[in-house]
């Protein structure tokens, strides 16, 4: 065999592997969090608590026995939380507990607990060709506030609508980089910003903020 | 068979008018209109620019990347969300209005838009068909920065579509539908009128 013939066939392997890993691995997502307009901060520091199950959230699309789609929504949101609460707050620790060990509830002025409690995304189907091609994703997470013994103490919903729009002369729909992955991200920093700006106001958090002397 | 159809209309809310050595910046902000292609957006950008150079007036246009490096360093574009009610949130704090004055950037000229189109086709023994068609509806609203309040918009929009059909081994005749090309040209000039010389 000639090296380009080599060449070419080590190539035709590394493209058809490829496309098997678009095809079935799961999309590692990176929302990026708005710093401009940057809110008042908060001046006490939060724990923020995320179940295991939050972490590893995987958002899949089936038909059948096959996956379309797989996006790691949960591993995702926990990083734009954390940037989120700590833009947020004077400072925001994770916990491994919704009720942090006994020595150490001082330390916070409370634990949220985000949990995802919708996402969907959908794109243009049928048989014209449309362009541009308009993906559209959304999130909705509730979170729970918790006094640092655990008392509930308020709950409210977080919701973001994200779009992405390409051109629609091959514009890759599901994998990594791709349409629906964008507006995803859109849709988690949108739910981010939706957080951050409206925290003070949400049901039950400004009689919480009183308590710790925040107005 | 090409057919457009554009129009153009302005609105002022409040009085225009730039001095002398101040400027304006021009931007595309995919939060301000989500549902408009990035590559759209630069382009009504230099529609802008465009229509400030073939006027000839001495008046410096800051673009895309440049309002964003001066008034956002060390950001970028997705870090920072400027929508017509985040713009008197962002003006409002102390070094970016620093910013503002400092490079006397005197308006923000926001543009976005929707657009929408497709294809369609067909094939039958010996010929084949397509029809596309494209429509635009575009944008620009110009911000005061010392508030970050509205002060005007201006809008332009166009809609074509083409019908082509083809025989079999003959070369089909016809070029694509540019509506945004119809759109885009005028809205610039409406804005560059909308601003008004420096020092008018």
């Amino acid at each position: 065999m000639t090296r380009s013939r080599r060449k070419l066939r080590r190539c035709l392997l590394a493209v058809g592997c490829l496309f098997l890993l678009g095809g079935c691995g799961t999309v590692s997502l990176e929302p990026v969090l708005v710093r401009e307009p940057r809110p008042e901060e908060i001046p006490v520091v939060i724990g923020v608590h995320y179940s295991t199950e939050f972490r590893t959230l995987v958002y899949r699309k089936t038909t059948g026995q096959r996956t379309l789609s797989a996006f790691a929504v949960g591993a995702a949101s926990v990083r734009v939380f954390d940037e989120a609460l700590s833009l947020l707050f004077k400072g925001a620790v994770q916990v491994p507990d919704r009720v942090p060990p006994a020595g150490r509830q001082s330390a916070v002025a409370g634990v949220i607990e985000p949990t995802i409690t919708a996402v969907s995304y959908w794109v243009p189907q049928g048989g014209v060709s449309v362009n541009p091609v308009r993906a559209r994703a959304e999130i909705t997470y509730t979170l729970t506030l918790y006094s640092p013994q655990g008392l509930r103490l308020a709950d409210w919903e977080v919701r973001g609508d994200g779009v992405d729009v390409a051109d629609g002369a091959g514009v890759e729909i599901s994998g990594a980089g791709s349409a629906v992955a964008r507006s995803l991200e859109m849709a988690m920093r949108e739910a981010a910003w939706n957080l951050v700006t409206h925290f003070r106001d949400a049901p039950g958090v400004p009689a919480w903020l009183a308590g710790q002397g925040v107005h | 068979m090409v057919h457009t159809d554009a129009r153009t209309s302005r609105q002022a809310e409040s009085s225009i008018r730039v001095a002398e050595g101040e400027r304006v910046g021009v931007l595309f902000s995919s939060d301000a209109s989500p549902e408009m292609p990035a590559a759209l957006g630069r382009k009504m950008v230099e529609c802008v620019d465009d229509a400030v150079r073939r006027r000839g007036w001495p008046l410096e246009i800051l673009k895309q990347e440049e309002v964003y490096a001066a008034l956002f360093p060390g950001l970028t574009p997705k870090q920072v969300l400027i929508r017509p009610n985040t713009l008197p949130l962002l003006v409002a704090r102390a070094e970016i209005r620093e910013r503002i004055e400092r490079l006397h950037l005197r308006y923000l000229v926001l543009v976005g838009g929707y657009t929408d189109g497709g294809a369609d086709g067909g094939v039958v023994p010996f010929a084949g068909w397509v029809w596309s068609r494209q429509r635009v509806d575009l944008a620009a609203s110009v911000f005061e920065l010392g508030r970050g309040t509205r002060a005007g918009s201006v809008q332009s929009g166009a809609a074509g579509s083409q019908f082509v059909v083809a025989l079999m081994g003959v070369v089909p005749i016809g070029g694509g539908v540019d509506a945004t090309g119809s759109a885009c040209g005028p809205l610039g000039a409406e804005v560059v009128r909308m601003i008004g010389a420096p020092g008018d």
